[in-house]
C-alpha cells in the first residue's frame, strides 16, 4: 500500500442538540493512499457525511470534533490555524458535496463562478489567466469551453455536476472527496460521471474518497471500502474482500441487500428491524439489536479492531480467531438475536 | 384487465407574448406520446425509464390524475378515458396509487389508523366495526404487525419504511384491483427495500392485485416484475418478459441501460456502453426514431421514420428498425403505424421552435 495521504484516527464527532451531545461519529479510523480510491459506505445516519464535514472542518456550529486526528500528508489538520488550513483545503484536497450542483449562483455566468475561487486562493492569477484555466478545466471534465459564458439554468444536472468537479480540480489537488456525487443523477449520467472520475484518477494520479450509500458504485470505482454503521466502523477491506468474504454480519447483510442484475434472481433478505436512532443509540456494538449473531457482550462493549491481513479489518465479537463469522448455532445468542434468526421478515413490530 | 392504447399526455408550453401575437402554434410537451401497455390481474409490470421519460406521467394518467389528451384507457374493456363523477369515484376505488416520498404523502397530524381509514370514509364504505377490521387487515398485509402496535402512532414516530407501509395500507384498504407504485422504495435505505418489495409480492399473491411498478432502477424491476417496459422520451421502446428482456435486450437503449447498471460484485465490472449526451427535451422530440440522436447504431432510415413495435419474441417487442430484419417476410408488426405518421408529427412540433 502507498504511504497514507489522508489518515483519520479515532475520530469522534458530536452534535449538541438541546443540551445533549449526540455522537455522530464514534472512533472512526481509516486512511487513503496516494492515487487510491476508497469508498466510505453506509446507510442514512451512519455518519459518512459528518465525517466528510469534519475532515473539511465544515461542521455546522453545533458540531465539533471531540477527539481524534485527521492528518494530510503527515500534517495534523484538526489543530491547524484557519488560514493555513484553508490553503490546504484548496491546494491539497477538495470536496464535492451532495447537491452542490444546485448551489451555483443562477445569475452569474458559470465560468465566472469557477474563476472566483481560483483568484481568491491564488491572487497572483490574472482574470485572463484564470478564464483560460477554466476553459482547460471544462474540457478536462467534458464541457465545451464555449459554455463558460452560459448560466446555470442552461446546464443539465449532470453538466452542473461536471462544473462542480471542474471547480474541485482547479488547484490540481491530490485528493478529492466526493459526497454522493452521483446520487441525484440518472443512471446514464451517473455512468458518465463515474467514468469521468475514473479517467481523472488515471490521468492526474488523483486519490478519491467516495462517500455513498450505493455499494455497487463503490464496487465499480473503488479499491477499498470502509463500512460504517451508526457512526462506528464495522469493517474495512478491499472491495473484493468485502464482497467475497465479508466478516461483519452487517457487511454481509448489506451486500446481500443489493440486487445484482444478471446474478441469481431472488428477493434479497434485507436487514430486519429499524435503523438506529442517533438520539438513543444502542449500547456496545450499535448493530446488535438488528444482528442475528448478537451475544451479551455485543450489548456491553464495542468490539476491538481485529485485522486479517494488511487490508482487512473488522469490529465484531462474532468473528472467530481464524477470521470467519461464526455459525449463530455455536454462539451464546441473546434472545432477541435468536428471535431475529427465526424472524418473520415481513413484520416491522420487531423494533 | 387494464389497457392503455396509444395513450398521450401532452401539456401546452407557455408561449412568449410575441409568439402568441404572431399566432404561432402553442408548443407541446409530449410527456407521454403514444403508450400501449396492458396489466393483468395479479401481474406486476415494471415501467422503467430515466427522468423525463414520461413514466411518472403515465402512472398518473392511469390513476386519472394527469389529463389524457389522446388515446384511450380501458378497465376490463370499459373505456374510462373520460369518465367523471360517480364513475370516476368508482374507478379510483379500483385503481390506487402510492408515491415515492413516504414523508410527504402522510398527514403529520393524524394517526396511522385515521390515515388508513380515510379512503373508506371518503368512499362511504362499511360500518365502524367492519372498517376497523379492514384497516387492521390492510395494516397487517403491509407488514405493520401487530396492527394495534402501530394504529395510534403518528407519522413522525415511524421510520421511512414504516411510513411507506402506511401508504400501502391506505391504498390497499379499498381492496383495489390495480396498484400503481411510483418509485416506492427509492427514498429508502437498501436494507429496508426488500421488506417493502416483499409486501407487494404478498399483496399480489393474497389479493390478486395487479401492480404497475414505476422505477428508474432496472435491477429493482428485474427483481420484482413479471414484465418490464422500458420508456424513452414518452414512448415504450421495448417491452417483454423479465428474463428475455434482461438476457437478450433488443433495443439499443435497453442494452445501454443494462450495461451501465453497477454491480455489487467487483468481478462483474461490465463493459459499459455509455450513451453520450443527454435525453432531449420532451418539447423537442427528434423526428424519426426519437432515440436516433443518441443511438450508437443509427442509420439513415432512423432519421426519418418512426419504427413500429416489432415482435422479437414471445410477448417481447422492440421499437427499433434493427429488429425488423427478424420479421417473417411480408409480415407487418401488428401495432405498426403508417411510416409517415411519426415524422410528420415531429416536424410539426419541431417547426415553431
Amino acid at each position: 500500500m502507498n504511504p497514507a495521504l489522508l489518515e483519520v484516527q479515532e475520530l469522534v464527532v458530536e452534535f449538541h442538540v438541546q443540551g445533549t451531545a449526540l455522537r455522530a461519529v464514534d472512533g472512526l479510523s481509516f486512511d487513503v493512499g496516494a492515487g487510491e480510491a476508497v469508498g466510505l459506505v453506509g446507510e442514512s445516519g451512519c455518519g459518512k457525511t459528518t465525517t466528510a464535514l469534519a475532515i473539511a472542518r465544515l461542521l455546522p456550529e453545533n458540531g465539533r470534533i471531540v477527539s481524534g486526528s485527521v492528518r494530510f500528508d503527515g500534517e495534523e489538520l484538526t489543530t491547524l490555524k484557519r488560514g493555513p488550513f484553508r490553503r490546504r483545503r484548496w491546494k491539497d484536497f477538495s470536496i464535492i458535496f451532495q447537491g452542490a450542483m444546485n448551489a451555483l449562483n443562477p445569475v452569474q455566468r458559470v465560468g465566472d463562478q469557477v474563476v472566483e475561487p481560483i483568484r481568491l486562493h491564488e491572487p497572483a492569477t490574472t482574470r485572463r489567466q484564470a478564464w483560460k484555466r477554466v476553459g482547460e478545466l471544462f474540457e478536462m471534465v467534458g464541457i465545451s469551453r464555449d459554455r463558460r459564458k452560459e448560466y446555470p439554468h442552461q446546464f443539465s444536472g449532470g453538466m452542473r455536476q461536471r462544473v462542480m468537479i471542474a471547480m474541485a480540480l482547479a488547484s490540481r489537488p491530490r485528493l478529492v472527496i466526493g459526497d454522493e456525487p452521483t446520487t441525484a443523477l440518472d443512471v446514464m449520467v451517473q455512468a458518465q460521471i463515474l467514468e469521468l472520475l475514473e479517467r481523472l484518477r488515471r490521468e492526474l494520479g488523483l486519490a478519491l474518497v467516495l462517500i455513498t450509500h450505493d455499494l455497487s458504485v463503490v464496487a465499480e470505482t473503488c479499491d477499498r471500502a470502509v463500512v460504517m454503521y451508526a457512526g462506528q466502523l464495522a469493517e474495512t477491506g478491499t472491495v473484493e474482500q468485502l464482497h467475497r468474504r465479508p466478516l461483519h454480519p452487517y457487511t454481509a447483510r448489506l451486500m446481500g441487500s443489493v440486487p445484482d442484475i444478471g446474478g441469481v434472481r431472488r428477493l434479497p433478505e434485507g436487514i430486519p428491524g429499524q435503523p438506529p436512532s442517533i438520539l438513543r443509540p444502542p449500547s456496545g456494538c450499535r448493530f446488535h439489536p438488528r444482528c442475528d449473531h448478537a451475544m451479551e457482550v455485543c450489548a456491553e462493549m464495542y468490539p476491538a479492531r481485529r485485522s486479517f491481513g494488511p487490508e482487512h479489518a473488522v469490529h465484531c465479537h462474532a468473528v472467530s480467531e481464524e477470521g470467519r463469522i461464526q455459525d449463530p448455532a455455536a454462539l451464546p445468542l441473546i434472545p432477541s438475536a435468536r428471535a431475529l434468526a427465526a424472524h418473520d421478515p415481513d413484520a416491522e413490530g420487531l423494533a | 384487465m387494464i389497457e392503455l392504447r396509444g395513450l398521450r399526455v401532452h401539456f401546452p408550453l407557455r408561449r412568449s407574448l410575441g409568439a402568441a401575437l404572431r399566432r404561432r402554434p402553442v408548443p407541446q410537451v409530449r410527456a407521454v406520446d403514444g403508450v400501449d401497455l396492458t396489466l393483468s390481474r395479479g401481474e406486476i409490470v415494471a415501467l422503467v425509464g430515466e427522468s423525463g421519460s414520461g413514466k411518472t406521467t403515465t402512472g398518473r394518467a392511469l390513476a386519472r390524475l394527469a389529463p389524457i389528451t389522446g388515446g384511450s384507457l380501458l378497465l376490463e374493456d370499459q373505456d374510462v378515458t373520460a369518465i367523471g363523477g360517480a364513475d370516476l369515484r368508482a374507478y379510483r376505488r379500483r385503481v390506487q396509487i402510492i408515491f415515492q416520498d413516504p414523508y410527504e404523502s402522510l398527514d403529520p397530524r393524524r394517526t396511522v389508523r385515521e390515515q388508513v381509514e380515510e379512503p373508506l370514509s371518503v368512499q362511504g364504505i362499511g360500518a365502524p366495526a367492519e372498517r376497523r377490521e379492514r384497516v387492521d387487515r390492510a395494516m397487517e398485509d403491509a407488514g405493520l404487525r401487530p396492527a394495534a402496535a402501530f394504529a395510534d402512532r403518528y407519522p413522525h414516530e415511524l421510520s421511512g419504511g414504516q411510513r411507506q407501509r402506511v401508504a400501502i395500507a391506505s391504498a390497499m384498504v379499498l381492496e383495489p384491483d390495480v396498484l400503481i407504485a411510483d418509485e416506492p422504495v427509492s427514498m429508502l435505505d437498501v436494507s429496508l427495500r426488500s421488506g417493502i418489495l416483499r409486501v407487494m409480492l404478498g399483496l399480489r399473491e393474497k389479493r390478486g392485485v395487479g401492480i404497475l411498478f414505476i422505477t428508474h432502477d432496472l435491477s429493482l424491476a428485474w427483481l420484482i416484475a413479471d414484465r418490464i417496459a422500458v420508456m424513452y422520451l414518452g414512448r415504450i421502446v421495448e417491452v417483454g418478459p423479465v428474463e428475455a428482456l434482461v438476457a437478450s435486450p433488443r433495443h439499443p437503449y435497453t442494452k445501454a441501460l443494462l450495461s451501465v447498471m453497477p454491480s455489487p460484485d467487483p468481478a462483474h465490472r461490465r463493459q459499459r456502453a455509455i450513451l453520450r449526451g443527454e435525453t432531449p427535451d420532451a418539447s423537442r422530440i427528434p423526428a424519426g426514431c426519437r432515440f436516433h440522436t443518441r443511438c450508437p447504431l443509427v442509420f439513415d432510415r432512423c432519421l426519418t421514420e418512426d419504427p413500429p413495435d416489432f415482435p422479437v419474441g414471445d410477448g417481447h417487442t422492440a421499437a427499433c428498425w434493427l429488429a425488423e430484419v427478424d420479421q417473417p417476410a411480408g409480415a407487418r408488426a401488428p401495432t405498426a403505424r403508417s411510416p409517415l405518421e411519426g415524422p410528420q408529427e415531429a416536424r410539426e412540433i419541431a417547426a415553431p421552435g
